[in-house]
């Protein structure tokens, strides 16, 4: 199963503001390697450094690097950003989205309600990281 | 369907399970030492995140405009 974490996945799990299911959550990512994988884009690295210290920033790059390769924004198709920015999502959301769809990924775990609430039809999951333990444990 | 690995363009990027393990270790021992004296709420830090998220992505598109 292929997975993309949101910013607030990485940020509560490894910042100041700690909510420990993100915690469990990445650990129990990392057991299921490689059934399981991860995608990460520019945009959502760039945003966890603005809410880690220099020093955990440094740490979450090389647990990155150990795991995947970081994919940069430019190469998601515009028309697709745009389609979700159609369907009402705000432009850097909607990048997100459009990223999820571009990498193939199946879920896409955030804390944000703003993506929860999404109820139209995607091409992936949308779960919080509780959701996707259960998700990850059934398989 | 098994991940492997990654491609990116021609190379194979293959996870390191162990290496990333230690860096996760150190990323929780850096985070018990960083928790906030000042509570921050779930609701206010997502409202922080989804600031940033703006910011960066009003610069990234700022030189296309």
């Amino acid at each position: 199963m292929r997975l993309v974490l949101d910013s607030n996945e990485y940020i509560f799990a490894f910042g100041s503001a700690q909510k420990s299911v993100c915690a469990v959550l990445i650990d129990t990512i990392l057991s299921a390697y490689p059934d399981c994988s991860l995608r990460i884009p520019r945009l959502i690295v760039e945003e966890v450094s603005r809410h880690l210290a220099p020093e955990a920033f440094k740490e979450f790059i090389g647990l990155i690097n150990s795991l995947t390769a970081i994919d940069e924004d430019f190469v998601v198709p515009f028309e697709l950003g745009a389609r979700y920015e159609a369907r009402g999502l705000k432009p850097a959301d909607a990048f997100i989205a459009a990223y999820v769809e571009w990498t193939g990924s199946e879920v896409l775990v955030s804390e944000n309600r703003h993506f929860l609430r999404r109820t139209f039809s995607l091409p992936f999951q949308i779960l919080n990281a509780d959701h996707c333990i259960t998700l990850l444990k059934a398989k | 369907m098994v991940a492997k690995g990654l491609w990116k363009g021609e190379q194979m990027i293959k996870p390191n399970i162990k290496k990333a393990k230690e860096h996760l270790d150190k990323l929780y021992k850096l985070a018990k030492k960083e928790t906030s004296p000042v509570h921050v709420s779930e609701e206010e830090m997502i409202k922080r995140i989804r600031k940033s998220r703006e910011e960066i992505w009003s610069k990234k598109l700022a030189p296309c405009s």
